[in-house]
């Protein structure tokens, strides 16, 4: 059986449709990844609240806010894709597909950036 | 121009593995694919084996991967698939076995097709109508996108669906099933839909639309396999009775 690494990821395959399917695993597993250290975080209050704070100290730096944003971004990609892939599934839409993944991404890109500049108001 | 060719060669009586051959041959700026293949094959390398049959996009025949995408090789030409004079890429459709070069066995696609009834089935309980059976305008025009379908297994060798399971019926075989499910004629709806609306049917599609993409016949099977799925749903919820 000839079944070599799939054409459809090589990026001059790579269609809008293609792009919202891996756009969606990546961004829940990068959800499920955030969840699981979210409950780390949040279970070390378990040890008092010293340690509770020092361990949220180490997210205020500028990278974890970006990170912060970065989050509420992919947030409202998965969602937004989530609600887009819904509607496919009831056959509507189906010839706005691309747009309706674009809006996903135009607008996941504007959350993130406006993010990132309620971040800088905050530091 | 000299048009060059990167062929994926595989012989089964051999125990070699594929390789790539590459080919060169003088051919005019409007030559396609196919013809290049069929002045290679005449000029030479007789022994490079391919499909073809009606050259125009109708048979389905010479359908293959060309540089990663699966094209007809009649409908792509090579200053095209190739502007910078790079050697076009050419292997076989995916998620097919392979016979020998760029022939796959298409056995296992047209098994699928069976798979979902792809007749107009009449219930013999019914006394036949005495005169043609009519279908409406509008009706018939969304069936024609399904039935324009050539069966060249483009579609099938585009879907990553496909690639991760080999038991899914595939965008062909599902377009097929909701052209005759949409049929008002056909009176085998339920039958159809219970063969389709399994895992390894309906459910498999993530609408990820490369067959509707890369089909050379416009035939859009990601609506086709979503509209069976809403159907399906909404028998399941008993809005539709049947």
């Amino acid at each position: 059986m000839y079944n070599p690494v799939d054409a459809q990821f090589q990026a001059k395959a790579m269609r809008a449709g293609t792009a919202a399917w891996a756009l969606q695993r990546l961004s829940g597993l990068f959800l499920t990844a955030y969840l699981i250290t979210h409950l780390i975080v949040i279970g070390t209050v378990v040890r008092g609240e010293g340690s509770f704070d020092s361990m949220l100290s180490k997210f205020e730096s500028t990278p974890f806010l970006v990170l912060d944003a970065g989050l509420v971004g992919i947030v409202a990609f998965h969602g937004l894709n989530g609600a887009r892939l819904i509607l496919l599934d009831f056959a509507v839409g189906l010839r706005y597909q691309k747009a309706l993944f674009w809006a996903s991404y135009v607008i996941a890109v504007g959350v993130f950036a406006a993010m990132v500049v309620a971040a800088r108001n905050l530091l | 121009m000299e048009a060059k060719l990167r062929v994926r060669r595989y012989d089964p009586s051999s125990d070699g593995l594929a390789q790539y051959q590459l080919y060169g041959v003088e051919m005019p700026e409007s030559a396609t694919v196919l013809d290049t293949l069929l002045a290679t094959r005449e000029r030479l390398d007789g022994s490079l084996a391919f499909r073809c049959a009606c050259r125009s996009a109708i048979c389905g025949s010479c359908a293959m991967r060309i540089n990663g995408q699966s094209r007809l090789a009649c409908k792509t030409k090579v200053i095209q698939a190739s502007p910078h004079g790079r050697p076009v890429t050419l292997e076989p459709l995916a998620s097919l076995p392979v016979l020998k070069d760029l022939v796959a066995d298409m056995g296992p696609f047209y098994d699928k097709i069976r798979a979902v009834v792809p007749w107009l089935a009449a219930d013999p309980a019914k006394r036949p109508p005495v005169r043609e059976y009519l279908v409406d305008a509008g009706r018939s025009t969304k069936l024609s996108q399904f039935a324009a379908c050539i069966q060249c297994g483009v579609c099938y060798s585009a879907c990553p669906m496909v690639a991760a399971d080999d038991r899914y019926l595939g965008p062909a075989a599902l377009a097929k099933a909701y052209r005759f499910c949409h049929d008002p004629r056909d009176d085998a709806k339920a039958e159809r839909l219970s063969r389709v609306a399994r895992e390894h049917g309906l459910w498999r599609c993530h609408t990820i639309f490369s067959c509707q993409e890369w089909c050379p016949k416009g035939v859009n099977p990601t609506e086709a396999i979503q509209n069976l799925k809403k159907l399906t749903m909404l028998k399941r919820l008993g809005f539709i009775r049947e």
